[in-house]
């Protein structure tokens, strides 16, 4: 049984290792090339239409949830109203291309997984956004305004250090080495080592996520007897919320995710796994953890219970309607 | 004291190391669908780049003496344990699925649905392959074309795909693999009702079957060997127990078509099957899988 673990365990790591390189090469370069400023400009208005538009900015921003806490913060920072921040946030690491390219990859045979997480996670992210907007009026709901979880700090600071970045837990990041801030445009070079070094550094944050979750996987794969699952699948409430305590747990990222969601397939109703697909990128173990971070927790608990009563609610009216 | 930077690049030469070294043996296939290859090219040489990165940070790091230790951030075991145990459990190189780990797959038996939806991409492949090509990319499928009427193969493609004009390419699509004559039984049943069929699988038994049947299968892999199902079709060999599960056989029989009682469904069905069979114990195939080609 053990061999037989370690082979599922090994194909699902291997299978989502490639487009979990690649999310964070994307989400290098966003971090290096696009700033929130340029985003906070376009989303700080605060009209009912901005939570459209908040939810597609995935598409020209293509960043997993391991790193869309941060950014986050920071757009509550320039003064994004705090709605159209959240749809954001739950937005982006299902509505882009990476993600959704991956998903596509998992389930080739179903292309209604990719529409379905796609129109699910963007009507979802706007709902959650439209509902914590009405909830929180002018609350403020930041811990300090030097909290703990911070971005590079050098981003989009047209600065030219970056190359020098450690990253470490909850992407975090380490100045001790960059010295003074030169605030000049940065040359390709160093532009180019600051990709690879935030790459190197966020790659093996979310990596061991991914391992942890395929661990998991696996090990549901080959110790839990199949008609014990099929027992729980058969009731289409129980196996959403199954699904979506899966995806709380495992907390992997949304560039991977897809792969490991695609062997419940066969055991799970396809609308037990889309919760999955949809909840997991909204918000899982380390995305509170860092969410706790930085904002207050009355706030995070809130959140995370408009989310959960959002993702349940659209998968079983789909599960209903199929 | 080890610091965070040095493990982090000897977690990336490890990584990159084990993942070029997988795919150059050839061992990714033990774990992916080929369709993934690529992925895994990318994977490895993106690796490889990180890992140069992380050496030349480094050894730039030590040469550099006036930096400070203390600023160094220390080695946090909860990154190193996962990615160790990674590099553990690919170094015990294992590459079987074990009887009770196929008992926990998904059966799929004759309504192997994606058939359906693949076969216009699964024939544009194998239009492109002569039947000499495909035998030697399934080893062990050694389905006998010539015991074939190749006007019925044209009738089904009219009929299937609804290609009358490439009459050429029709005559290459017949199915010569496992999946395609597993699955072909039940898409098209005139096409395979009283013809004799090869076919090379393991003996999947399940606690409701009685002892005089099982399902010659294969797994069938979508992504990755954690999705895959077991392919395949009953069979009622005169004496079937002498097959022990998840033996491998090589079976020779005749499609017939019949109502059989289905243990996991609790009801009697239509089914294919075969008849007349000879069957011979061989070895596990070198490449045990069977996949859609898309």
């Amino acid at each position: 049984m053990f061999e037989s673990f370690s082979v599922a365990f090994i194909s699902i790591v291997l299978e989502a290792m490639p487009f979990m390189l690649l999310g964070t090469l994307v989400s290098s370069l966003i971090e290096v090339f696009v700033s929130r400023e340029w985003i906070a400009k376009r989303l700080g208005d605060g009209k009912f239409s901005y939570f459209f538009l908040a939810g597609l900015m995935g598409i020209i921003f293509p960043v997993c949830e391991c790193a869309i806490v941060p950014i986050m913060r920071r757009l509550i920072k320039k003064g994004v109203p705090k709605g159209i921040a959240i749809t954001f946030m739950l937005a982006v690491p299902i509505v882009n291309p990476m993600v959704l390219f991956s998903t596509f990859y998992a389930f080739p045979k179903q292309p209604e997984m990719v529409f379905g997480r796609a129109i699910l996670g963007y009507i979802g992210a706007i709902l959650i956004g439209v509902i914590m907007d009405r909830q929180l009026g002018d609350k403020h709901i930041l811990r300090d305004e030097h909290s703990a979880i911070e971005s590079c700090g050098c981003h989009h600071h047209e600065d030219s250090h970056c190359e020098c970045h450690d990253h470490s837990e909850s992407h975090s990041h380490d100045h001790h080495e960059c010295g003074a801030h030169a605030h000049e445009k940065p040359s390709a070079k160093s532009q180019f080592l600051h990709i690879i070094a935030h790459t190197s550094g966020e790659f093996i944050d979310v990596g061991r996520f991914l391992i942890l979750g395929a661990f998991i996987a696996a090990s549901m794969q080959t110790f839990v007897p199949k008609n014990l699952l099929s027992a729980v699948s058969d009731n289409s409430i129980l196996s959403i919320l199954i699904m979506m305590l899966m995806a709380f747990v495992l907390s992997l990222c949304s560039e991977a995710d897809a792969f490991i969601a695609s062997t419940f397939n066969n055991t799970f109703s396809s609308t037990s796994v889309l919760a999955f697909l949809i909840f997991g990128p909204m918000i899982d173990i380390k995305n509170t953890i860092m969410l706790s971070a930085s904002f207050k927790s009355r706030f995070v608990i809130r959140l995370i219970s408009v989310i959960f009563i959002v993702c349940f609610a659209l998968t079983l009216i789909v599960s209903m309607l199929l | 004291m080890i610091t965070e930077k040095q493990i982090r690049t000897i977690i990336y030469t490890i990584l990159s190391l084990l993942i070029t070294g997988l795919l150059v043996s050839g061992r990714t296939l033990q774990y992916l669908h080929p369709r993934m290859i690529k992925f895994q090219i990318f994977a490895a040489i993106f690796l490889i780049l990180l890992t140069i990165y992380n050496w030349i940070k480094l050894v730039r790091k030590e040469l550099n003496t006036t930096s400070s230790s203390k600023t160094e951030k220390r080695l946090q075991w909860r990154t190193v344990i996962p990615f160790f145990l990674l590099f553990l459990i690919i170094l015990l190189n294992p590459n079987t699925l074990s009887a009770e780990a196929k008992q926990n797959k998904t059966l799929q038996l004759g309504e192997i649905e994606q058939s359906t939806n693949m076969k216009p991409q699964e024939k544009d492949l194998v239009k492109e392959l002569t039947p000499e090509e495909i035998a030697s990319k399934e080893e062990g499928n050694t389905f006998d074309e010539s015991k074939y009427d190749n006007s019925d193969i044209l009738n089904e493609n009219n009929i299937v795909g609804g290609n009358t004009n490439n009459t050429e390419d029709i005559n290459a699509s017949l199915p010569t693999d496992f999946l395609g004559i597993v699955s072909g039984m039940y898409d098209t049943p005139e096409l395979f009702l009283g013809k004799t069929v090869v076919l090379e699988g393991f003996v999947y038994r399940e606690d409701a079957y009685t002892d005089d049947m099982f399902v010659l299968g294969r797994l069938l892999i979508t992504c990755c060997v954690a999705d895959a199902s077991i392919a395949g079709l009953y069979i009622e060999p005169e004496n079937a127990s002498d097959y022990a599960t998840d033996s491998w056989i090589r079976v020779e029989g005749t499609v017939v078509e019949g109502e059989k009682y289905l243990p996991e469904t609790d009801s009697y069905m239509d089914i294919y099957t075969l008849d007349n069979m000879t069957i011979e114990k061989i070895d596990t195939l070198e490449n045990p899988y069977v996949y859609w080609t898309y």
